[in-house]
């Protein structure tokens, strides 16, 4: 059978099932984001090398 | 084309030779060989499992083999196949045929097909390892995830071997970056394995005119290769990223790339250029990785070398630190070998590639940092718990220490409920099956799982207090620096988290309770 990474639920629907699983026992906390400017850079640079790899001209013999 | 007809097809002839002493693989090698490194390397690496017997088969050139015989005329005309043999390599006493319908699989230790070609016009005749695959060392530090078994017929017996497919050019259609693909792809791709006349064929419709494919493949043909059998990927050209970021070998170092490839099972290439005495030019090579060592008394976390900045002080340390060397193939010296993780110098380092995961979006270092951003993120909500673990975790996340360890695993969602649902917590807890089950209904079908563990826990136990689950399947946004759609859940000691709303920028988690209150073992493959 083919993987597939097709979301079957996003996380707040998942969050919405378990509310009704869980009840009284469950409960929401609230969060501030923190360092997202920090991961965004990080994580924008690998996706930035894997574009200008494109122009490369490196060969393997 | 059956992709395994040269390893099932039946023999001319036959012989058996025993390799107990005083048999020499040396005088062997020499004598029948060439004395090739690679073919040394093959036997040396059987001796090391305990090498009784060496099968060797002379066998007509069948499918793959036949393909590449048919494709290399065009770059030189006189080509001719002078032999080709299949040896396999006995851990146990093989005298006679008779023999080998008896011995039981566990005694094979791996195969080598070895193909002589002459090509006069480019003067030309040599053997070489048309491929060969070699049990790993059995050691449990010397980790290869997602082992494959490769099917290999002996005096017509049909048997396995588990390894990763070993391969060497022979600069006719060819070369270290073709040889290198192939290994990695043999391990994933729907067929088994990829012939070289698909590689080439990948490789012309990124070329210009005038392709030869015995003198490499560049970049560009390496990626179309990979685009084509529908393989992702994240690669880094370090000069090219050097004209924009000059300090890119160090923020983005090739052991990343590496090491994420690996850990998930879809491999990693690295492309480097040759250096030392004799080297003349800037000769270029590359070689695929598909393991690593687990060194669990290594001094650099300690040491506080392994601290990862992801930018700006923020920062974790990944579960490579405890890695000291990769498992990989260098097609000019043979398979299964330990390259110390820093013995390739950064400045050395041209070309990292990490495979990924069908239909993954996002690598494994990308995972990890939006991972450690939703974990120090709930920080200020797991200081002053009840539980044990979640105040050490909280100690070793906080603002001025972070030093929690990080693993990324690509894995399959069975895998990872599997082992929420088979393993309890160090204390016995057990984590509740109808809620395994409701899970199991709503989750992809695979999933990045950022495991979250402590210095020491993770190097002695191989144990972790929680992860970070996200779905890989999510393209980046680069507008969006941390996409909540990423996140699916998080588990911690004794409770979940899963996003229920976003304000702005302030996400709403829905908290529920995990028997899982201490440590469970980490994943493995």
């Amino acid at each position: 059978m083919p993987v597939s990474t097709e979301r079957r639920f996003g996380s707040p629907e998942i969050a919405r099932e378990m509310a009704k699983m869980f009840g009284d026992e469950a409960k929401t906390v609230t969060v501030e984001m923190k360092y997202r400017r920090e991961v965004g850079r990080f994580v924008r640079k690998i996706e930035k090398a894997h574009k200008q790899a494109e122009k490369s001209k490196l060969v393997f013999d | 084309m059956p992709m395994d007809a040269h390893r099932r097809a039946d023999p001319v002839s036959l012989r058996i030779v025993p390799a107990t002493q005083p048999f020499s693989c040396f005088d062997f090698v020499d004598a029948e060989f060439g004395g090739l490194d690679s073919v040394r390397r093959c036997f040396s690496l059987a001796r090391s499992h305990g090498l009784q017997a060496v099968t060797i088969e002379d066998v007509p050139a069948t499918g793959l083999i036949a393909d590449e015989n048919a494709e290399i005329p065009p770059y030189a005309p006189d080509h001719q196949m002078k032999a080709l043999r299949r040896l396999a390599f006995w851990s146990v006493p093989v005298e006679k045929a008779d023999d080998l319908g008896a011995v039981g699989t566990d005694g094979l230790v791996g195969y080598a097909i070895l193909k002589r070609d002459c090509a006069p016009c480019r003067n030309y005749d040599s053997w070489h390892v048309f491929e060969a695959v070699f049990r790993k060392y059995p050691h449990e530090h010397n980790c290869v995830p997602a082992l494959r078994e490769y099917a290999i017929r002996v005096g017509g017996r049909d048997l396995a071997v588990p390894g990763v497919l070993y391969c060497q050019q022979n600069t006719l259609n060819k070369a270290c970056a073709h040889v290198a693909l192939r290994s990695l792809l043999s391990r994933r791709l729907p067929a088994g394995d990829i012939a070289y006349s698909a590689i080439n064929a990948s490789a012309v419709k990124a070329s210009g005119l005038g392709f030869q494919p015995g003198r490499g493949l560049g970049v560009p043909q390496m990626r179309r290769v990979l685009t084509d059998q529908g393989v992702p990927f994240r690669d880094m050209d370090y000069e090219e990223s050097e004209k924009t970021d000059p300090d890119i070998r160090e923020h983005l170092p090739f052991q990343k790339y590496l090491y994420a490839g690996i850990e998930s099972g879809a491999g990693a290439l690295l492309g480097f250029r040759l250096s030392g005495p004799g080297v003349t030019g800037t000769p270029r090579h590359i070689i695929p990785f598909f393991g690593h060592t687990f060194n669990k008394d290594t001094w650099v976390p300690d040491a506080d070398l392994a601290y990862f900045d992801v930018g700006g002080g923020v920062g974790y340390i990944p579960s490579e630190s405890w890695t000291s060397s990769f498992l990989g193939h260098d097609d000019n010296f043979g398979p299964n070998f330990c390259v110390p993780r820093l013995y390739v110098r950064p400045d050395q380092a041209e070309y990292a590639v990490e495979l990924l995961h069908d239909h993954f979006q996002y690598s494994g270092c990308y995972a990890e940092a939006v991972g450690l951003s939703f974990l120090y993120s709930l920080y200020p909500h797991l200081v002053g718990s009840a539980n044990g673990w979640m105040q050490r975790l909280a100690f070793y996340i906080r603002p001025k220490l972070q030093r929690v360890v990080l693993r990324a695993v690509a894995v399959e969602t069975t895998d990872y409920l599997d082992q929420l649902r088979n393993n309890p917590d160090w204390d016995g807890g057990l984590e509740d099956t109808a809620f395994i089950e409701r899970l199991a209904s709503m989750l992809p079908d695979r999933l990045w799982v950022v495991e979250v563990s402590l210095p020491h826990l993770f190097p002695a136990n191989e144990r972790k207090v929680g992860e970070i689950v996200l779905n890989p399947g999510v393209t980046p946004d680069p507008k969006k620096p941390v996409d909540f759609g990423y996140f699916l859940l998080a588990r911690l000691p004794g409770k979940y988290l899963t996003l229920q709303s976003v304000s702005g920028s302030k996400p709403h988690f829905l908290e529920i309770p995990s028997r899982l209150a201490s440590h469970t073992p980490v994943l493995r493959h």
